[in-house]
């Protein structure tokens, strides 16, 4: 494909799965710049891989394990007290930009359910609920069945279930 | 009272603020051009400059606007970032837009290959001076090696083109001065890591660890770049039959660690390296010198001694502590005289 139609394709991916990309990986870092930062590091090896002329059948599931293998890497060279935090589901949300703060209040108390899951359930249960993933698309991105999926979400809605429902509702 | 799913999907409404997403756009867009898909005609015809100079996209405008930028900076600014490190605010100018307009604006293959290799030069030049104060980071270390390690590949890809073309020589000649910009920033890496290693101070440990972790980088690099030029060398020097001395002279020129080479080189055929080579091999050592001089002051503090004359020096082995290997010497002299 020549420069001009690779660009326009790369850039229609931009404007379609920049947001939803920017949400995955703010749910995995929690910080509004940092995650900025790997949404911009991940269209630009996203680039890299179209230049050379490789083709690329599902965008989107590129763009998600680009992301997901930059942010593991990421957290790897960070200290161990930080991916304590990650594997208990400590998750902050003081730095999240972009988003109001009476929005805020209503996300946090769905989000701090989110946190007390696995990690993979909670990919699982962001991308199905927020995104609108398919089980099947879930599952391809992580090489699992799409069965395996959905028993991972019908668990973690469960455990939602119960976490929301013993929580005080204002 | 909402179920978990509803609460779920209303994080939806979460976006990319606005301005950070055209800003990401455009910046996206400009980086397409800059690193087009291989076979387009030169980038810098085709650049996309941000601001003001955008307008200009005709191919005469874009090569002159490319050059102002250049001489003028963007507003005074990209010919100001030459200096910066990560960290500083004019860093991202430097390495995303002042760089790729230079690489953009080089016409021929090899001085690409010398323009990368100095790039690559660059971001160890930029990890060294942040180990020097002591504030390299594990994430600005990856960075960097991460971009050292492109600029490698940037490099050698131009270089494979040059051998391709049939010009072994040059190829030879760019290899070797990728390969002493390699091997004087290991040297000066080298011994920063050994100083904060030693070091009992603060911090010294988070960054005795980041150099340890880009020298491990730099290193591989290194080995790979050693075992390619050699190999271009050998394609580049006669072989002849004859008995041979108790060592090979290419292994002792290289200085690669030569435990048992020394007894068992075989006596069926030795290589007598060209011309080319030898003067390669000079010019190598003596660049790697006087890159690694350059940074006396910097490294004052850092040395066990003050051994940072060029006479001390010698071509680096790969190892991790500088030292003179002593048979290497006498190896260039044996060379010498049976030129």
């Amino acid at each position: 494909m020549d420069q001009a139609s690779l660009k326009q394709q790369f850039l229609e991916s931009y404007d379609q799965y920049a947001d939803e990309l920017y949400r995955f990986c703010l749910f995995k870092v929690s910080d509004g710049e940092r995650a900025q930062d790997f949404v911009q590091d991940t269209f630009t090896r996203y680039w890299q891989t179209l230049r050379k002329g490789e083709a690329v059948a599902h965008p989107r599931a590129l763009l998600f394990t680009i992301a997901r293998n930059r942010i593991t890497d990421w957290y790897r060279k960070k200290k161990e007290d930080s991916l304590d935090e990650m594997s208990e589901g400590g998750l902050e949300f003081a730095g999240i930009t972009g988003v109001d703060i009476e929005s805020a209040a209503s996300y946090r108390q769905a989000l701090e359910a989110v946190a007390e899951l696995d990690a993979p359930s909670r990919e699982a249960v962001l991308l199905r609920f927020t995104e609108g993933w398919s089980p099947a698309e879930i599952a391809a991105l992580n090489g699992e069945s799409a069965n395996a999926v959905s028993v991972r979400l019908n668990r973690a809605i469960k455990k939602l279930q119960d976490l929301l429902h013993a929580e005080p509702h204002a | 009272m909402k179920t978990p799913e509803q609460q779920l999907n209303h994080l939806h409404t979460v976006r990319l603020p606005l301005e950070v997403r055209s800003r990401m756009r455009a910046e996206l867009s400009s980086y397409t051009d800059l690193h087009a898909v291989s076979g387009t005609t030169s980038p810098a015809r085709s650049l996309s400059l941000p601001g003001f100079l955008a307008g200009f996209q005709s191919r005469l405008y874009a090569g002159l606007t490319a050059v102002l930028v250049l001489v003028m900076g963007i507003g005074g600014t990209a010919y100001a970032s030459g200096d910066s490190l990560p960290g500083d605010t004019l860093y991202s100018i430097k390495v995303n837009v002042a760089e790729p307009v230079q690489t953009a604006l080089i016409p021929s293959v090899s001085g690409r290959a010398t323009w990368h290799a100095i790039l690559a030069e660059r971001r160890l030049e930029e990890a060294a001076q942040l180990a020097a104060r002591g504030s390299l980071e594990a994430e600005v270390q990856d960075e960097l090696a991460v971009n050292f390690q492109e600029e490698v590949a940037a490099s050698l890809e131009s270089a494979q083109q040059i051998e391709e073309e049939g010009n072994a020589v040059e190829a030879l000649s760019v290899r070797s001065d990728l390969e002493a910009r390699v091997v004087a920033h290991n040297r000066i890496l080298t011994v920063l890591a050994d100083h904060y290693t030693l070091s009992t101070e603060a911090e010294a440990e988070a960054t005795a660890s980041s150099l340890k972790s880009l020298l491990a980088v730099v290193e591989t690099h290194q080995d790979s770049l050693v075992e390619s030029r050699l190999a271009l060398e050998t394609a580049l020097s006669p072989q002849i039959e004859e008995p041979a001395p108790t060592t090979t002279t290419l292994a002792l020129e290289t200085g690669i660690a030569t435990k048992g080479t020394a007894a068992s080189a075989p006596a069926a055929s030795r290589i007598i390296p060209s011309p080319e080579v030898v003067a390669e091999s000079e010019e190598r050592a003596l660049e790697a010198d006087a890159i690694f001089s350059r940074h006396a002051t910097l490294l004052a503090k850092f040395m066990p001694t003050a051994t940072t004359t060029a006479s001390s020096t010698v071509e680096v082995t790969g190892s991790t502590t500088p030292t003179t290997s002593p048979a290497e010497p006498p190896g260039k002299d044996e060379m010498q005289i049976k030129k």
